[in-house]
């Protein structure tokens, strides 16, 4: 089965019904085709809930889940979610840490 | 090829997941955690929950809200945390057929049903189960991982058998060094952690099986969790199901590579420094919390306010709280008989207040060992192990 299939079932599944607890969508605007495998093993929670992150923090993240969580990710794919991770953050409204950035 | 590679019992696997992802729970409100990035919402009755703070729909990480902590010593099971790495623990165990192994460097091999753990001596111990990330949404400068608040704690009592009984019918043979516990989470990396053979042999260690006068709940390890009382609950495995004598230290991703904290005396490092060299996280250094007043709350002035709270240590039991209104001068609060020594400790006190205006709350907890918290987080990059001082801010009017 080809993992392009799973995500759609995975994205296009009704998650629960009426107004109990569901899975937020992943607003995958201008996401590169990649990008739509973050969300088979965890809710878009996990990325919606993060501190804003530098690109070099989101790449970190993104290799840490190929290499040590198996995400069929493929080496010419890495900076191009990466990069689109840190647009999404900008792009959501996320309000600028106050705090220092990690350098 | 990848390790994910998709199959069809794969993809079965994950529908699974998700159809179990919509058991009911209705969404109460938002929440903002006192951070940036940190509102949340509250939801009622998701995964057979009270009212949890919702960090993560799949796989479940659930947050206590803090107020529960001023409820009782004990936090109810539907009101626990829940912090699981990975969907892959499944939700309907057979029982009958469910089985303990334990391997490697022993005399005997055993593999234990159910039954067979039942029919040893159970006993109870009252301990907190903190994640070793709680508190990471204060970390300063901000780092990736669950942006948890304070609610990923939790007191309750623990019963089940004794690991060392267990340990010992397998004969852990001499040049052991560390035994890993593996759980039914086996989706890579395989969850799986060790403990020192010494740690491992604790009279307080125990392979659990109820919280609270309770059955494990799917979403706390059923139907058999490790409890090692004082160390961070990324050492309490749940569901189970495997345990290895090694030889050798463990190498595996959840040792070697994940929950480590910097190899210096207070765990922490300066943002941006080189990286040093680590260790696995292991205890809990002290905290307290004040629990009946919160940050920002309003105080009539000119009066005593008496103020109550939560303090627990991982590596001795505690020994005296203290208030402060300055970080400088520090008074003693009184610390309630009941506990235990690996539980949540009942403090409280009188404060003066001021006049109109600020004033701070400071609280410290310092163990029989001597540790005490800090006045100021140290840092590390997993945003491990906060311990300092909690700050409060007052209206006084």
């Amino acid at each position: 089965m080809n993992i392009r299939i799973l995500i759609l079932a995975l994205i296009t599944l009704p998650f629960a019904v009426s107004a109990q607890v569901t899975e937020p969508p992943l607003p995958l605007t201008g996401a590169p085709p990649a990008a739509a495998v973050c969300i088979a093993c965890h809710s878009s929670e996990m990325i919606d809930s993060q501190p804003r992150l530098t690109e070099a923090q989101w790449r970190a993240t993104v290799l840490k889940m190929k290499a040590a969580y198996g995400a069929p990710v493929a080496d010419k794919d890495v900076d191009d979610i990466a990069r689109w991770l840190t647009a999404h953050q900008t792009g959501s409204g996320q309000a600028a840490a106050r705090q220092g950035r990690l350098p | 090829m990848d390790r994910f590679a998709p199959s069809r019992r794969h993809f079965m696997g994950l529908l699974g997941i998700t159809a179990a992802a919509a058991v009911s729970g209705l969404r109460a409100a938002d929440v903002q955690l006192p951070f940036d990035n940190g509102k949340r919402q509250l939801v009622e009755g998701f995964e057979g929950k009270g009212r949890m703070i919702l960090q993560r729909t799949r796989a479940p990480l659930l947050e206590t809200p803090f107020e529960v902590y001023d409820n009782g010593l004990l936090t109810p099971v539907d009101r626990f945390y829940v912090r699981w790495h990975t969907a892959s623990a499944p939700r309907q165990i057979d029982t009958a057929a469910f089985r303990l192994n334990v391997h490697g460097h022993v005399e005997r091999e055993l593999s234990l049903a159910l039954a067979d753990l039942r029919s040893l001596p159970a006993r109870e111990v009252t301990a907190v189960s903190q994640c070793a990330g709680n508190s990471r949404g204060f970390s300063d400068p901000r780092v990736p991982g669950a942006q948890w608040g304070n609610g990923a704690m939790g007191n309750a009592v623990w019963r089940g058998v004794n690991l060392r009984q267990v340990l010992d019918r397998a004969g852990v043979k001499a040049g052991s060094m560390a035994i890993r516990f593996r759980g039914l989470d086996a989706a890579p990396p395989h969850f799986g952690k060790s403990l020192g053979v010494d740690i491992a042999r604790n009279d307080d260690v125990l392979l659990a099986t109820h919280m609270n006068g309770q059955p494990l709940p799917w979403d706390h390890g059923f139907p058999l969790r490790l409890v090692v009382p004082g160390w961070f609950a990324t050492y309490w495995v749940k569901a189970v199901s495997d345990i290895e004598v090694l030889t050798t230290e463990d190498d595996n991703y959840w040792m070697a590579k994940a929950y480590r904290i910097p190899a210096t005396p207070d765990g922490s490092t300066t943002p941006g420094a080189p990286a040093g060299a680590t260790t696995p996280i292991s205890t809990m250094p002290p905290r307290s919390f004040v629990t009946n007043v919160r940050d920002g709350d309003r105080l009539r002035a000119h009066s005593q306010h008496a103020i109550r709270g939560i303090a627990f240590s991982g590596k001795a039991a505690i020994r005296r709280v203290e208030w402060s209104g300055d970080g400088n001068t520090w008074h003693r609060c009184q610390i309630d008989g009941e506990g235990g020594v690996y539980g949540f400790r009942r403090w409280h006190t009188q404060i003066p207040v001021g006049a109109p205006g600020g004033q701070q709350l400071l609280v410290r907890a310092t163990d029989a060992a001597g540790n005490v918290q800090p006045l100021h987080a140290g840092w590390n990059p997993g945003g491990f192990m906060r311990n300092a001082v909690e700050s409060l801010n007052l209206v006084i009017a």
